[in-house]
């Protein structure tokens, strides 16, 4: 039998390792070792014939077996574009070097085929809610125009407060600041300023950016790194999203302001860590929204994703960047427009002091914790230099005015309220999609068409023309965003109208929108 | 030796000189003594008097820094084959004790945090909170173990090292504001007025300090030399001179802030003027200007390459090119630093391999130098980078955030310095922020490439734009700069720049420092290794008046902590002497001598 016969080999080859190991530890008799040493050969190929003899077919199956392994093995070496061991010769090096040269792409197309400049006006005056502007190609014919485009919402911009502060502060410490925060970079305004809006904002610190749209991407990378969870609304913005993909982490998207989805992804991740047995604290888990959707002039339920929030253990990143100065009554952001406080309810909000603060930055409050970490991992804050003074001090002063006066923010409430409703009342061709509470306010065609785009950039030409400024969006918006936008008309709406600019202007817009689907008789509304 | 007299001519250094041997230079010069009153004596034949300066106030030294930095220039910015490095050598006793340094701390933050839990009492334990999030039963810690305990037990200690506030313009000198803590420097508190000091024993010793000032508010404050801010050309020195009027004057017509993208209602007529005027300096077709230095390369990389094209990057490239980078989504491969061999090495081995698995050529290659590397003080070997990506058709972004204004005879960067023809360089990147006294940054490239950037780069579609009134103090620095101001205020900034700087460079490694870098760089580092060395550097230095930066871990290796000091037209010889004097007793007491002694 042929199983026995290889087993008992099998035994005896053990029995002489164990004896060859065993004896170098205690000095052998080396004669004996010789000895069975000389014996193996034999024994091998006595076994070996007896294999053969007993189970031919078995060898003869586990020989082309081996073979085959071993032409494998050899063929694959020779295939160089497997391994990347390829063995060019130097001539075919060159050629391949010479036909990439020849054939590599440009750095960017030409200006031809791509149509231009994104850029089309030059602003050269501003005085309040009136803009001066040209066109590019033709900056000597000048025009005034009336300022619904910029996010100007408290009319702080261009007000003889923050041009004092500036001043006073350019005087005493000159224009930059020459340096990052860790070095030198850190003037007495920078604390001034963290200290006013923590106070404001109250929460036990602030650290301050030197330009808003870094704060939303370097607070999101500083605390979300890889394997973390964030889970994060469609609808933001550039800056966020730019924050979301640097961060590495596991990203789970939600509808945009859908709260049975946010619940359903939720829910998913929870069952998730069940049957992988992880614990609640085993992720650092962020939700990520933003207040007031720059894009869609939406605001978001915080009272409910707070619900949520707590229900199911997830800290809430939040961008106050535009609700900040519009939202709530005193204008302190969404949280205080849903009766939620700072640090316990949200415990990440980052404010870009370039919206309703007029001025040029951000800030990320919160608790002493998520501030003192930031010192040393917001990329923005470490590795850039700080923010020039005078722009510190200009947002204090229009801080220090909101604290003051709650006027202008009652003032663009109630504008708020008469554009939606002259909106309302006049508009037959755009439908307004922004939540009524929001000083963005975003239109819509009625109806999808392929003409959308051209519509809507005539649209914002012509009121261009008649004295309205205006933006139009959602042309250039490819690659940032996660959804792609719907081309739309953005009206900004400030502190400084009145309410005959507010009729005008909702007037205007009806006008052209008329003037401008008549040129497009195919697309019927 | 035919180069190095070509050098020489460029320099338009003395021909007596012409025949002795460049390398050999700094050994045959004995150190020169200096006292702090030879400076502003007449010298008529310096190198630099043609220019119209009468006062060389670096008259005696003057040859020495000269050769000194041909010698540099002839090593690094050649267009020969890339100069074999010679490197500092790390001392094994520095590399030893520095290890044992940071084993000593951790082993010590260990213990402490032990004995905080047992003993329930220290100062990192986490306290009761009524935030929900702060329940770690539910809730993961926000901060991830080690990076809150090397922040907890290495960096809270020498905090006060760092993120110091001063109270007054960035200039030459600049005021302090004293800090206090306490709870061993975890926290500091700003000291206020002299009267929030406990005792009167306190208040003596700060009234009695030669560098105590009161600033606004009766505020206590030390008056110190300035070596740490990047106002390369001292525009915050004269800001009140050269561009005030003008930059106070632009808010007649425009806002603070423009609270709008580019491509919306944020392009006022001054971004306009500055973006034609960075062209034209720097010789491209078209620039296009942002908002903030970090983001103008976080945002341009991804908008110029994305998946299927490469990103060649030198590996000390800044913390903005690496976000860029992997923002974009290109394949990136890393090179040795300023090896332009290497870089020869992995631009064939990319090009001939292709895309990895589907062996697809790569759309594009895009090669990310900086002209100075902010940690290390050296240039570029630029003109041996453009030379491969020329030879193999890679596109070269250069980053000039630190060169731009600082380096070449005019100040027009690095490529100015090394000889490079701009329109040889696809993309040239550059800030405000340093030599500008302003902030923002730029890209000037070719009209194809600005106009597509304007559209697509989000920093220009999305990002609020520069403020008009850095604006204007871009236009008027670069007026000074570029000598359309009728003075020649902008040529003597940088001669003085490139003065300060390599006479500083030159007495350092006199002293037998390790000095990193080249010579004409305004940054000088100079290596302390210890962990302990930092925060003694920082704090002697402090005492004695000057402010110097010390850099440890994370921004460069562990064991390669270093001191940083960077030069500005707004030094005199003076200060500069007095900062010498006082490092030179530091170095003494801290051992930092490596280049003499092993031991320091």
């Amino acid at each position: 039998m042929l199983f026995p016969a290889v087993h008992e080999l099998g035994f005896k080859a053990g029995q002489t390792c164990y004896k060859l190991w065993h004896n170098a530890y205690t000095l052998p008799d080396v004669g004996e070792a010789l000895e069975f040493v000389k014996g193996f050969p034999a024994m091998y190929s006595i076994w070996w014939w007896n294999l053969v003899e007993n189970d031919p077919l078995h060898v003869a199956v586990e020989t082309i077996l081996l073979l085959s392994i071993i032409y494998i093995m050899a063929s694959r070496s020779t295939q160089g574009y497997k391994n990347g061991k390829d063995n060019l010769s130097t001539k075919e090096t060159e050629e391949l070097l010479g036909d990439w040269k020849r054939t590599r792409a440009p750095l960017a197309p030409s200006v031809e085929e791509d149509g231009g400049d994104g850029e089309c006006l030059i602003v050269h005056e501003q005085h309040g809610k009136m803009l001066t502007v040209s066109t590019v190609n033709n900056p000597g014919t000048k025009t005034k125009v009336m300022n619904f485009c910029n996010f100007d919402f408290l009319g702080f911009q261009t007000s003889s407060l923050l041009k004092k502060a500036s001043t006073e502060a350019l005087v005493k410490y000159g224009c930059g600041s020459c340096g990052p925060r860790g070095f030198y970079g850190t003037i007495d305004k920078h604390l001034e300023l963290e200290d006013t809006i923590s106070k404001f904002v109250k929460t036990d610190g602030a650290i301050m950016y030197s330009d808003g749209a870094s704060t939303c991407s370097s607070t999101v990378a500083a605390f979300a790194k890889r394997g973390d969870v964030l889970v994060v609304d469609e609808g933001i913005y550039e800056p966020l999203m730019t924050g979301v993909y640097l961060s590495r982490a596991n990203v789970h998207w939600f509808k945009h302001n859908d709260m049975e989805d946010l619940e359903r992804v939720l829910d998913g991740l929870h069952k998730t860590d069940l049957k992988l047995g992880r614990k609640p604290n085993a992720l650092r888990r962020f939700i990520v929204v933003e207040g007031l959707y720059k894009n869609l002039g939406t605001i978001a339920p915080l009272d409910k994703i707070v619900d949520l929030k707590n229900k199911y253990n997830y800290r809430l990143i939040l961008d106050e960047s535009f609700s900040f100065g519009t939202l709530g009554e005193t204008g302190r952001g969404a949280l205080e427009h849903f009766n939620k406080r700072h640090m316990y309810d949200a415990e990440i909000v980052t404010i870009a002091l370039e919206n309703s603060i007029g001025s040029v930055g951000g800030v990320t409050v919160g608790n002493e914790e998520v501030v003192d970490h930031q010192r040393l991992s917001g990329a923005g804050y470490c590795f850039s230099a700080s923010a020039p003074p005078f722009t510190a001090s200009a947002a204090i002063a229009a801080i220090q005015h909101m604290e003051s006066n709650v006027d202008c923010i009652e003032k663009l409430q109630s504008n708020m309220k008469l554009m939606y409703g002259c909106l309302e009342k006049t508009l037959t061709k755009l439908v307004v999609t922004s939540d009524e509470r929001s000083p963005i306010v975003v239109l819509q065609l009625t109806k999808e068409s392929e003409y959308e785009a051209d519509i809507i950039k005539g649209i914002m030409q012509e009121c261009l023309s008649r004295g309205i400024a205006i933006v139009s969006t959602g042309q250039d918006a490819c690659g940032h965003l996660r959804t792609e936008l719907a081309p739309a008309l953005r009206i900004t709406v400030s502190a400084l109208h009145t309410e005959a600019d507010i009729t005008t202007a909702v007037d205007v817009l009806e006008e052209s929108s008329k003037a401008i689907m008549k040129k497009f008789p195919h697309y019927s509304p | 030796m035919k180069q190095q007299s070509r050098l020489r001519r460029l320099l338009g250094l003395k021909e007596k000189n012409a025949e002795k041997e460049i390398n050999d230079l700094s050994t045959e010069y004995p150190e020169t003594e200096v006292s702090s009153t030879s400076s502003g004596i007449a010298s008529h034949d310096s190198s630099v008097d043609d220019d119209g300066f009468q006062d060389d106030a670096f008259a005696d030294v003057r040859d020495r820094m000269e050769e000194l930095s041909a010698r540099d220039r002839s090593r690094y910015a050649s267009h020969s084959e890339s100069h074999a490095e010679e490197e500092l050598k790390l001392p094994v006793f520095a590399a030893y004790t520095t290890y044992l340094g940071y084993a000593v701390l951790i082993l010590c933050g260990h213990i402490r945090d032990l004995f905080a839990n047992i003993f329930g009492h220290g100062r990192y334990l986490r306290r009761k909170t009524p935030y929900s999030s702060d329940n770690l039963q539910v809730f993961a810690p926000l901060l991830k173990s080690w990076e809150n305990f090397y922040t907890r037990r290495l960096y809270h200690r020498i905090q006060d090292c760092f993120n110091r506030p001063i109270a007054s313009s960035p200039g030459a000198s600049i005021q302090v504001l004293e800090r206090v803590s306490d709870n061993g420097t975890k926290t500091l508190e700003l000291l206020g007025t002299l009267d929030d000091l406990d005792s009167d024993k306190q208040r003596e010793e700060y009234e009695k300090s030669p560098h105590f000032v009161k600033v606004s508010q009766d505020r206590v404050a030390r008056n110190c030399l300035n070596l740490g801010s990047y106002n390369y050309l001292g525009f915050a020195d004269d800001w009140n001179i050269t561009c005030k009027d003008e930059v106070v004057g632009s808010m007649e017509d425009l806002p603070v802030s423009n609270s709008s993208p580019r491509n919306e209602y944020g392009t006022t007529r001054l971004h306009r003027e500055v973006e034609e005027r960075v062209a034209r300096f720097l010789g491209k077709e078209d620039a296009l200007c942002l908002n903030m230095g970090f983001n103008t390369n976080c945002t341009t990389i991804p908008a110029l390459v994305h998946r299927g094209d490469l990103i060649i990057s030198d590996e000390l490239n800044h913390t903005s090119i690496v976000n860029g980078a992997r923002a974009s989504g290109a394949a990136i491969r890393i090179f040795h630093h300023n090896n332009s061999k290497h870089l020869e090495d992995i631009l064939r081995e990319a090009i001939v391999m292709g895309r990895p698995r589907t062996r697809r050529p790569w759309n594009k290659i895009l090669v990310i130098v900086e002209g100075i590397y902010s940690m290390e003080g050296e240039y570029c070997d630029l003109a041996n980078v453009v030379r491969v990506c020329k030879k193999y058709g890679a596109h070269v972004y250069l980053d000039e955030a630190h060169s731009i204004g600082a380096m070449g005879p005019t100040g027009r960067g690095c490529s100015e310095y090394c000889g490079v023809d701009t329109s040889d360089i696809d993309i040239m990147m550059g800030t405000f922020t340093k030599s500008f006294g302003g902030m923002g940054g730029y890209i000037a490239a070719s009209k194809d490439v600005i106009s597509f950037l304007r559209k697509s780069c989000a920093g220009s579609s999305y990002h609020n734009s520069l403020s008009p009134v850095v604006c204007q103090q871009v236009i008027s620095s670069f007026k000074v700069v570029m000598g359309e101001d009728g003075t020649n205020i902008g040529k003597q900034k940088i001669h003085a720049l490139r003065d300060n700087s390599n006479y500083f460079r030159m007495r350092l490694e006199d002293m037998g420092l390790h000095v990193l870098g080249h010579y004409d760089s305004p940054i000088i580092p100079v290596m302390l290794y210890n962990p302990t060395k930092i925060c003694s550097f920082s704090r002697e230095c402090f005492k004695r008046g000057l402010a110097v930066v010390v850099v440890g871990f994370p921004a460069v290796p562990i064991i390669t902590s270093r001191a940083r000091f960077c030069i500005s037209a707004g030094h005199t010889r003076e200060q500069l002497d007095h900062a010498l004097k006082e490092i030179e007793e530091v170095a003494d007491k801290l051992k930092l001598r490596y280049a003499v002694s092993t031991f320091g």
